[in-house]
């Protein structure tokens, strides 16, 4: 809970996950390790909103989950993309491209 | 997939729990080994993971709430509480679910009335473009009438307005070839009849081109219903032979049922007109068009107008003045009266819905504030108000849709009475009601709505809930000002069932003075039936009245071409013959009727002046013609009418002696004023079917054998028909005004219960409230009955209050109702004194009950109660 991570929104959330799994399938723990890393340690994922948010996804859909073995031999739930998941990947990119591009239009304003 | 997947986590609610725990866990053991590499002590590591990680039952929580079967678990938990709720007050819940099924019922079946009358199209295509066609005489003060077959030929050739027209006319037929020979109405039909009106025909063929000719092969097709009633509705009754009016005519088609338009025959032949023979001025053919494609109905209304002044002026004597009006074909088979009467039937009944919601709101109210602390409890354990309020509607709509269920058997138990009921042959397509798919929408959707309304008021209430005053509920101040919503939803249905009551106590005073009008005859013991013995009419009649009159208990017997209050009417024009102050070229329309023997006096209509017609009236005698009080009076005033002479139809030809005058008579309708009528005598000439009229002293149909036996002894293979008493056809004639009556004194029935129960049911939990209250005033000393006295006096206020609202709102249905009632005002005092009476004695008297039961409560436990 430290004060200089940005809050994340829900929709931002899903994106970050989405983009996570791009890649190969992982477990909730590492999700949240993986988009730290993918930040840079600038964003923290709150467990508070990592599983709902996962069940969420996997509700609509966009992930799906299987039961495997995690690296220290526990079982694991991992989930992965499904192909409508990618597809609304590449949705959400695109509309956060051009949403950060308008933004940054209008505070380039003086 | 995802609705499967919906579908089956549904399910697995355990599994999945035990999966998310299991999943969370692994979380923590990985954090735990994370922090472990870093250096912490195993110790400091678990804290800081399980620290991080955040209170696992709220995330659990949360998560499970995103999964879909989450929101239908809710649902679940919220029915089951509701039942359980229910279950602890099965007294109110009674009540409650009593009024749903009351007020969904009642509508329901007034809406499948509407529905299956009014609004469910015919099954005609394209229905908008097919009219009716009149013709109309202004001069004559002729508004609608059917058209000389005549017309109608031309009006085919010349008219360019329309895509097909069609006509038929009924006339009645005598089927021989059964057990005994029968009258019956048969539609003579013109080319093409068919395929603008009746729809494909079930089974065989429609007619052809050329059957309508005189000498070709004589066909006929069978309604729906004679197929059925004496097919058995089999195929083969095609190609077999029924013999009409002594001619076998072979059976080639079933037309389906008539969306009730004129095929009230039960058979349909071709209409072979002899044109030669025709007369152009008989009017006797209903005729329907169907517009062409893109013609208004007033483009060919001028056309055809066109046309009638064509033909006026190429046949004067029998087309003068006679033009044409189209009405739509929705309008003519259901007047817009009764279009109107139904809407504002449904309008009535829609009130009781309202005074329902009323009521229904009201005692949830007074259900939600005794569980006032049950709520703010569960606010204060984190229930969310979207959470209570959903559960509060939760439970109204399930108890909504429950009393919908139990409504719609109501109304299948109301429209079977209906139909059994006379009053389904009193509407046209009366018989038509049914619950269809359009009645039971309508019922669900009523149901939530009523569900809804009810839902808001407790739940607006949760909404204000004021946490601590709620908790602190210990002291309870014992004003009245409290619960205004309560009280007002009281007024409300006060309001409501006041305007029911007194609409309903006016109409019922209207159709009582219609029941004791004078008729101007007396219906009792009098049956009436038709024959129609062609050649040698004459000679029949008079040996059959003869034979008749000797049957033992018969007073009287007569012979007319019709008795009063039947559909038809005919009439015609009269003007004074040689009367100087008789303005030239105005003539008087009058009804007519051909009487002989002793018609009035079996029908009971006293004679003033002059003389019946005898035999000795017949030709070569002079033509001598007997009026009633009304003509007299408009032809001559107040001079003696006897000895002076009647031009009738037209001012050539001899005009007729006047010999007799009788009484007035109410011929059309019971509610409309006597017009001036003629009667001709019957000996000198007869109609086709004439009407015989007994007068008896014993119960009139018991007579019928013996009749049928003197008929059948004269002319063995002459049928009676139309057998009807005239007190049967008086209690028809008022068929409208008494359905209408009925059915608002129903709703204001409906409307008392509901007011009562809403009346005791507030004052009950008002009363409840005030327990405390009460065990102060009567341990100060006051009497059982001066308590009972307060709260009966708090009540009559309301009810004052309400009985105030509802004249108002009275006073916005009184132009309607003028319409509907027979020499009454709207604003009746006696009616309207006699609805607030009721109204209030029922209040009072609901009120009494549960203050009674107040006032026995021994102080000390009152004083004591929280």
């Amino acid at each position: 809970m430290t004060q200089n991570k940005a809050d994340l929104l829900q929709g931002t959330l899903d994106l970050l996950i989405l983009k996570s799994l791009q890649n190969e399938p992982m477990h909730g723990f590492g999700i949240a390790v993986r988009i730290g890393q993918m930040s840079r340690d600038m964003l923290t994922v709150e467990q508070g909103s990592l599983y709902p948010a996962l069940y969420r996804l996997e509700d609509q859909g966009w992930i799906k989950a299987e039961w495997g073995v995690s690296e220290n031999n526990r079982k694991a739930k991992f989930y992965s993309l499904t192909a409508t998941g990618r597809k609304q990947l590449a949705t959400e990119e695109q509309s956060w491209a051009r949403l950060s591009t308008a933004i940054n239009l209008v505070l380039g304003q003086t | 997939m995802k609705l499967l997947r919906r579908f089956r986590s549904l399910f697995r609610k355990e599994t999945l729990d035990a999966e998310m725990a299991e999943e969370m866990r692994l979380h923590v053991e990985l954090q735990v080994e994370l922090n472990r590499k870093t250096g912490m002590s195993p110790g400091e590591a678990r804290y800081a993971a399980l620290r991080q990680f955040g209170n696992v039952a709220v995330i659990q929580e949360q998560a499970r709430a995103q999964r879909f079967s989450a929101s239908a678990e809710m649902l679940g938990r919220d029915l089951v509480f509701a039942v359980r709720q229910w279950r602890k007050k099965p007294g109110s819940t009674l009540i409650m679910l009593v009024t749903l099924v009351l007020g969904i019922g009642a509508n329901t079946a007034i809406y499948s009335l509407v529905q299956g009358v009014v609004l469910r199209p015919l099954p005609i295509k394209d229905q908008a473009q097919v009219v009716q066609i009149g013709e109309t005489n202004r001069a004559r003060n002729v508004d609608f009438f059917s058209v000389s077959v005549l017309n109608f030929f031309d009006w085919r050739e010349r008219s360019r307005s329309f895509e097909a027209l069609a006509g038929v006319v009924i006339r009645g037929a005598t089927l021989t070839g059964s057990s005994h020979p029968e009258q019956l109405a048969v539609n003579y039909v013109s080319q093409g009849y068919f395929a603008l009106l009746g729809g494909p025909l079930l089974h065989g063929r429609d007619f052809r081109a050329g059957e309508d000719r005189p000498g070709a092969s004589r066909v006929v097709i069978l309604s729906e219903g004679f197929w059925r009633g004496r097919f058995g509705a089999k195929p083969d009754a095609i190609g077999q032979t029924l013999t009409l009016q002594g001619k076998p005519h072979t059976i080639v088609g079933v037309a389906p049922r008539d969306p009730g338009l004129a095929g009230r025959g039960e058979l349909f032949v071709p209409l072979g007109a002899d044109l030669k023979s025709e007369e152009r001025d008989n009017h006797e053919i209903d005729v329907y068009g169907r517009l062409r494609a893109g013609v208004t109905r007033e483009q060919a209304e001028t056309e055809l107008n066109a046309v009638a002044l064509q033909l006026a002026r190429e046949h004067p004597v029998s087309n003068e003045g006679w033009g044409v009006r189209l009405v739509p074909l929705a309008d003519a088979i259901v007047a817009p009266a009764v279009r109107l009467a139904l809407f504002t039937l449904l309008g009535a009944v829609s009130l009781l819905l309202l005074n329902t919601c009323a009521n229904l709101s009201s005692l949830q109210l007074a259900r939600a504030v005794s569980r006032d602390r049950e709520l703010t409890i569960r606010a204060a354990l984190g229930g969310s108000k979207s959470r209570i309020a959903r559960q509060l509607l939760t439970e109204n709509l399930l108890l909504s849709l429950l009393g919908g269920v139990a409504g719609m058997g109501l109304a299948r138990w109301l429209v079977a009475g209906w139909h059994a009921s006379s009053f389904a042959t009193a509407l046209p397509r009366g018989d038509e009601v049914g619950i269809d798919g359009g009645v039971m929408a309508f019922t669900l959707v009523i149901s939530v709505l009523v569900g809804t309304l009810t839902g808001f008021a407790p739940v607006w209430r949760a909404n204000r809930l004021d946490l601590r005053a709620a908790l602190n509920q210990g002291s309870r101040a014992a004003t009245g000002g409290r619960h205004r919503v309560l009280r007002g939803l009281v007024l409300a249905q006060i309001a409501l069932s006041f305007v029911l009551l007194a609409a309903a106590a006016v109409l019922l005073r209207s159709f009582q003075k219609l029941t004791q009008v004078d008729l101007g005859f007396a219906p009792q013991g009098v049956l009436t039936l038709k024959l129609a013995p062609g050649e040698g009419g004459k000679r029949f009649f008079t040996q059959l009245t003869a034979r008749v009159g000797e049957l033992p208990g018969v007073q009287s017997v007569g012979v007319g071409s019709g008795v009063p209050l039947e559909s038809f009417n005919t009439s015609i024009d009269i003007q004074p013959a040689g009367a100087a102050e008789w303005p030239a070229g105005k003539a008087l329309q009058s009804e007519w009727r051909i009487v002989r023997e002793d018609y009035f006096e079996t029908l009971g209509v006293p004679l003033r002046r002059g003389r019946h017609f005898t035999p000795a009236d017949a030709a070569p005698a002079p033509k001598s013609i007997v009026i009633n009080e009304t003509a007299a009076r408009l032809l001559w005033g107040e001079q003696d009418p006897l000895g002076r002479f009647l031009h009738i139809g037209g001012t050539e030809g001899t005009p007729s002696l006047v010999i007799g005058v009788v009484g007035d008579l109410r011929s059309r309708h019971p509610g409309r004023p006597p017009a001036p009528a003629i009667y001709f005598s019957g000996y000198r000439d007869l109609w086709g079917n004439m009407t015989l009229v007994v007068k008896t002293s014993l119960a009139p149909a018991s007579l019928l054998p013996q009749i049928r036996r003197e008929v059948q002894a004269i002319n063995p293979q002459l049928p009676l028909y139309s057998v009807k008493t005239m007190e049967e056809a008086v209690a028809e004639s008022l068929g409208e005004a008494r359905l209408l009556a009925t059915l608002l004194g129903a709703f204001a029935a409906l409307a008392l219960v509901l007011a009562a129960l809403g009346v005791a049911g507030v004052t009950g939990f008002l009363v409840a409230e005030r327990t405390r209250e009460i065990g102060i005033r009567l341990a100060l000393g006051a009497q059982k009955t001066q308590v009972l006295g307060l709260i009966v006096l708090e009540n009559l206020r309301v009810l004052g209050a309400g009985i105030v609202v509802g004249l108002l709102a009275f006073a916005l249905t009184t132009h309607y109702l003028a319409t509907q009632l027979y020499e009454l005002a709207p604003w009746d005092g006696l009616s309207l004194t006699a609805a607030a009476v009721v109204l209030l004695l029922v209040g009072v008297t609901a009120a009494l009950l549960p203050a009674r039961q107040a006032a026995k409560v021994d102080p000390m436990v009152a004083l004591r109660a929280e």
